[in-house]
């Protein structure tokens, strides 16, 4: 029989235990007794690395903003006034972009609710010479956790697929000088931001945000195989940049129409085929690249946040060499979610990460539309 | 490649009395009791106030284990000039297995373990028991916790709606 009891052990140890949790076991353990209180209220260590979480719409009866947690597979529910109909665009260092009706935008983080007003997005039309567009997001990153830094940049992709660009302390956004050309992705990579072409474009540019109004989107002599109809995500993997290409199935209209739930395809609804990743070499004058065959069993995961890679051995539950994608639909009036997987690199194979019966289920009471899946990883 | 038969042999003391023998590179693997070596390389016999015999032997189990495993894997290096991947991969889940086994403990022992883990500065073993420990708390609610690990709750309603009260999230019944 023991001599101590578990609320009683040392508090450094404790507090080591507080390290192998994620974060709702964290915040769980920290309801238990006084001791454990303790230990998490004065954080000796913070909780484990954990799978990014995915972040979805707002619940329609209660306000609340969904998360959906992989590593459980349960969604958590959150009051966020911070982010109350706001559109969800993006995520860097554990910070949320969530743009209103208005253009205003705001960086929120949610689980300590520190919220950040970044300028409006009050281009007109006119400026980016495309009426048919408003200043919508498609993505909006930072170069540096604001919890570290006050002085960052954050760069957003507009629905016209340009991109634009706020330095703490300037007055207003930048959109970047000879912004031909559209763009899908944007990454931070070795002290600059990178941006890399929409579907038909095989273009990857750099961009200096240091010069201000001078910036401009400056085209990369690359050496990288565009394949046709992808969508392209650039990435950091230890020191290296990767260009991601994700494939869709041809003629996806009239397949999808053909297919139903149960047919052979692994994964009903979802338009991916496969990933292909190519590392570029930006120290050789050619800018010769190389196609990955894996991902020295890492996890990466793309979409309109910082893409992040994960270590599996670090992150129980993680798969190895994949990649976790989420999808921002063509026409912003389409509801998405449908186009979420897992594409392993070395089985070449999909899988799904959220069943997309969940998210459109009549009996769910989430608002879906207008709500692009957004990875968020704790820090 | 004989093994040395005159391998220096440490007496280990339990709190109770109980003395266990074992080789200097098994009782090396107890930091604590590395750097006592260390300090005084003459040193044969080590009391350990704060451990009892049973938890002793446990920790001791533990160690030998893993000094076998780790001899075995550097036997096999040296035969073959280099380990090869399969042989190592099994040899490594056999020893996962092997802890999984050891781990399969009442949590008043389990308790033991770490504090013992942790006094004796056995990293290996204190990852082991504390990842043990966590998977016991996760997924489960404050009061699930509490009873699995029989602690009592001394907080007053109050007290615990207010922690609640900070992430209500963290706290909601599961679907």
């Amino acid at each position: 029989m023991s001599t101590i009891d578990w609320s009683e052990l040392p508090l450094d140890v404790l507090g080591y235990l507080t390290s192998f949790l994620p974060l709702p076991d964290y915040h769980r353990f920290g309801a238990v007794c006084k001791n454990w209180i303790i230990v998490v209220r004065e954080r000796h260590h913070g909780p484990a690395q954990q799978l990014p979480w995915l972040v979805l719409g707002e619940d329609s009866s209660t306000g609340k903003r969904v998360f959906f947690n992989l590593a459980e597979n349960k969604h958590y529910y959150m009051d966020i006034p911070e982010l109350h109909e706001h559109f969800v665009c993006g995520s860097s260092f554990g910070w949320l972009f969530g743009v209103d009706i208005h253009m205003n935008i705001r960086m929120v983080e949610p689980f300590s609710r520190k919220s950040y007003n970044l300028p409006p997005l009050d281009f007109s039309p006119a400026i980016l010479n495309d009426p048919d567009h408003n200043w919508e997001v498609l993505k909006a990153i930072s170069d540096h956790d604001l919890c570290e830094r006050s002085d960052f940049t954050v760069m957003v992709v507009g629905y016209s697929h340009k991109v634009a660009f706020w330095r703490s302390g300037d007055p207003t956004w930048t959109i970047p000088y000879k912004s031909y050309g559209a763009i899908n992705d944007v990454v931070f990579f070795n002290g600059k931001f990178y941006a890399v072409g929409y579907v038909c474009s095989d273009q990857i540019f750099v961009v200096d945000v240091g010069l201000g109004p001078d910036a401009e989107l400056i085209s990369l002599d690359h050496q990288v195989p565009m394949l046709p109809n992808t969508y392209k995500y650039l990435a950091e993997f230890k020191g290296e940049l990767l260009v991601l290409q994700r494939q869709k199935e041809s003629g996806r209209a009239s397949g999808r129409a053909s297919r139903r739930v149960n047919d052979e395809w692994p994964c009903p609804h979802m338009e991916t085929t496969n990933i292909v990743v190519h590392k570029l070499d930006l120290d050789l004058e050619e800018k010769s690249c190389s196609e990955c065959e894996h991902l020295d069993n890492h996890a990466l995961f793309v979409g309109n946040n910082s893409a992040v890679i994960i270590d599996p051995d670090r992150v129980p539950g993680c798969n190895k060499n994949a990649t976790y994608f989420t999808h921002t639909p063509p026409d912003i009036s389409r509801c998405c979610g449908n186009d979420l997987g897992i594409y392993d690199m070395v089985q070449k194979r999909l899988a799904r990460y959220y069943s997309p019966e969940a998210l459109f289920s009549s009996e769910s009471s989430f608002t879906y539309l207008v709500v692009f899946p957004t990875w968020l990883a704790s820090n | 490649m004989a093994r040395s038969s005159t391998e220096n042999m440490i007496t280990l003391m339990s709190s109770d009395g109980e003395e266990f023998m074992v080789t200097e590179k098994v009782a090396r693997e107890c930091t604590t009791i590395r750097n006592m070596l260390e300090d005084d390389c003459v040193i044969t016999n080590i009391p350990l106030p704060n451990v009892t015999s049973d938890i002793l032997s446990m920790v001791i189990e533990y160690c030998m284990e893993h000094v076998a495993a780790a001899e075995k894997a550097a036997a096999e290096t040296a035969e073959k000039g280099s380990s090869s991947a399969p042989a190592a991969a099994k040899a490594n889940k056999d020893l996962e297995e092997w802890d999984k086994a050891f781990m399969n403990v009442d949590v008043y022992t389990l308790c033991d373990l770490i504090l013992a883990a942790n006094y004796l500065n056995v990293s290996g073993l204190l990852d082991l028991t504390i990842q043990t420990a966590a998977n016991l708390i996760k997924g489960k609610s404050p009061e699930q916790i509490r009873k699995t690990f029989h602690i009592q709750n001394d907080l007053s309603l109050e007290e615990e709606e207010k922690i609640r009260s900070q992430t209500p999230w963290a706290f909601e019944k599961s679907e």
